[in-house]
């Protein structure tokens, strides 16, 4: 036996795991090889050092994670460890909260002007309110709550232009009182725009009633008129562009008596019958042509007149500020948006909006959220396509939609940047 | 003698192979095997609770990292916890387990780039970990920092052997029957990393 094949086997005899034969015939080549047994010994060494490596012992808390990890979905503990320890679980779940607060405070926040401002108006005309012919009750929805009165008055299609509308026609409707009762407030309802006009009806008569002497003619060509109104009311574009902010210049053109875009539709239709009509049978000597188209105006007539550049700008100053109040009321559908960045989910809306023919009425932060409010404006059968496309732009939640969706439809984005 | 091939040496070992092997404490009773089968989740739980040091300790040794070691011994229980339908009454249970945790460990290595070596110094403060209580840690420092990096410094297939064998005990069968690999080749490849084991560890010897 060569000392290369003795040593080959030295491990397995320091296992005992040689046969008889062979570890007889590795002992009589160790006996006579110094070299081996050293060989042998240091080996020896060597296991035994490794013998001597200190027991390892496993983590504290190895089975119980183990069995966790097994036993998961059977077992509850574990199950609600698991559920409110990850990351992945705990974050939506905050991310909720912190939705839930936002809308809270949205809610409050949305309210609680409203009625302050409620408040304020009521007081405002009530004077002349006890007179008119329609009851008083008549005069708070012009302005404040008036939106949704009317929009349940008219059933579904003219919700959308409540905003806007609404702003407007309050404006209006403080902007009347002044203008019947003491002729020194040179502000007429002219610039006003259509869609306030429109709204305005009830509130208008109200106004007209204790100014105008020729009530009874008055009254009879404002029934009309109104249904007319009404009708115009329905028209899509009509109520749509008046209610959004950013049509407001689109307003003021189509406030003069120049036909517009839909003038044809309401400009058109309440010029017509009113400025010939009412105008001077209410006692309006000279209707303006800006001034003829709307109720208010027929109310207001002898001021309607001299309605100039400068008080147009400014009732349509006023008539925005009225829009910012109520951005946020009478929505036919909102949701939420959340997305990964924010200026190119704007972007992607805004591209989304021109391919459907959607407008982006009003936008507006919300600091503390840091959430971005977008009204826009859609026509209702593109709708779905808007909703699948917000879905691409990032995780959209409706949370409020109209049953029977009006033809314009006007959604409340509230977009939000994801944690 | 020489000329026998490892293979006709090692059908020849059985009945001299020693098997100073600790058994564990949970012997595998059919009935417990049975109850393990069924999903006893009682019955898992002493398995874990029994073989977790053994389990934990091959893939510290093998892996060199507590974390890692950790991560493997955990999945290696939830695997057998899957298998165990499937756990063929043959095999003993340790046997089984130690089977699927080398393999896990030997995946692991050979999916990574790492080497234990590389690691260094990191590797062996995290091996620290494993031990018992800082006073022996620190009497056994130096050997057992030379230990740990000549055992990290082996080819993975030639350390797992070693460490089957020498610290966790297998017999050669045994080891063979983890590794699926002929017991001669058990043998073979166990004495070159002692060998090897030999040259770093020289200095220690008495």
């Amino acid at each position: 036996m060569t000392c290369h094949d003795a040593r080959e086997q030295l491990s397995a005899l320091l296992d005992d795991a040689l046969s008889a034969p062979e570890r007889e015939a590795l002992g009589a080549h160790l006996a006579g090889c110094a070299e081996c047994r050293r060989e042998l010994e240091q080996l020896r060494a060597t296991v035994a050092l490794l013998g001597r490596l200190p027991p390892v012992h496993a983590p504290a808390g190895f089975v119980d994670r183990v069995m966790a990890q097994a036993y998961r979905p059977s077992w509850p503990r574990r199950l609600v460890d698991a559920l409110f320890r990850p990351l992945r679980v705990k974050l939506p779940i905050e991310a909720a909260a912190v939705l839930l607060v936002g809308v809270s405070a949205l809610y409050v926040y949305q309210h609680t002007p409203e009625v302050r401002q409620l408040a304020r108006e009521e007081t405002r005309e009530s004077p002349p309110s006890p007179a008119m012919a329609p009851p008083p009750p008549a005069a708070p929805p012009a302005s404040g709550v008036g939106g949704e009165e009317s929009r349940f008055r008219d059933l579904a299609p003219e919700a959308k232009r409540a905003p806007g509308e609404q702003g407007a026609a309050r404006e209006k409707a403080r902007q009347a009182p002044p203008a019947v009762a003491p002729p020194a407030t040179p502000v007429p309802p002219a610039p006003t725009t259509r869609g306030a006009t429109v709204q305005e009806a009830p509130a208008a008569k109200s106004e007209t009633m204790p100014g105008a002497r020729p009530e009874p003619q008055l009254e009879s060509k404002l029934e009309p008129k109104l249904k007319k109104e009404a009708q115009v009311e329905r028209r899509p574009d009509a109520g749509v562009a008046t209610g959004t902010p950013s049509a407001t210049d689109k307003v003021a053109q189509s406030a003069e008596p120049s036909p517009s875009r839909d003038a044809a539709g309401a400009g058109a239709a309440t010029t017509a019958s009113p400025a010939p009509t009412a105008g001077p049978l209410a006692s309006a000597p000279a209707p303006a042509p800006e001034a003829s188209g709307r109720v208010g105006g027929v109310a207001a007539v002898p001021h309607a007149a001299p309605a100039t550049e400068g008080t147009r700008d400014e009732a349509l100053s006023k008539a925005r500020s009225g829009v910012a109040t109520r951005l946020m009321r009478a929505v036919d559908a909102s949701g939420h948006l959340v997305v990964p960045a924010r200026e190119p989910a704007e972007a992607a809306l805004d591209a989304l909006l021109r391919r459907l023919g959607a407008t982006r009425v009003a936008r507006r932060l919300e600091g503390a959220q840091n959430m971005v409010l977008i009204d826009v404006v859609v026509p209702a059968a593109r709708y779905q396509e808007l909703v699948e496309g917000l879905g691409r732009i990032g995780r959209w939640t409706t949370e409020h939609e109209l049953k029977t969706l009006p033809p314009q439809v006007r959604v409340e984005v509230a977009l939000t940047v994801e944690p | 003698m020489s000329a026998c091939s490892d293979v006709v040496v090692c059908d020849r070992l059985g009945p001299w192979v020693a098997a100073p092997v600790a058994e564990p404490a949970t012997g595998d009773s059919a009935e417990f095997v049975s109850r393990l089968r069924a999903g006893d989740r009682r019955a898992f739980e002493e398995l874990v609770r029994t073989h977790q040091h053994r389990v934990y300790g091959l893939a510290l040794r093998m892996l060199g990292n507590a974390a890692e070691a950790q991560d493997v011994a955990q999945e290696a229980f939830f695997r057998a916890h899957r298998g165990l339908a499937a756990f063929r009454g043959d095999a003993r249970l340790s046997t089984w387990l130690h089977a699927i945790v080398s393999r896990l460990c030997l995946n692991r290595l050979a999916g990574s780039e790492r080497r234990l070596a590389r690691h260094g110094e990191e590797t062996l403060a995290r091996l620290a970990d494993g031990r018992p209580g800082p006073d022996q840690a620190l009497e056994r420092g130096e050997l057992d920092e030379a230990l740990h990096r000549a055992i990290g410094e082996l080819p993975e297939e030639r350390r797992i052997v070693v460490v089957l064998r020498d610290v966790e005990g297998l017999a050669y069968e045994e080891i063979a029957e983890v590794l699926e690999l002929p017991v001669g080749t058990v043998r073979s490849r166990l004495h070159r990393a002692r060998l090897d084991l030999k040259e770093k560890l020289e200095r220690f010897f008495p």
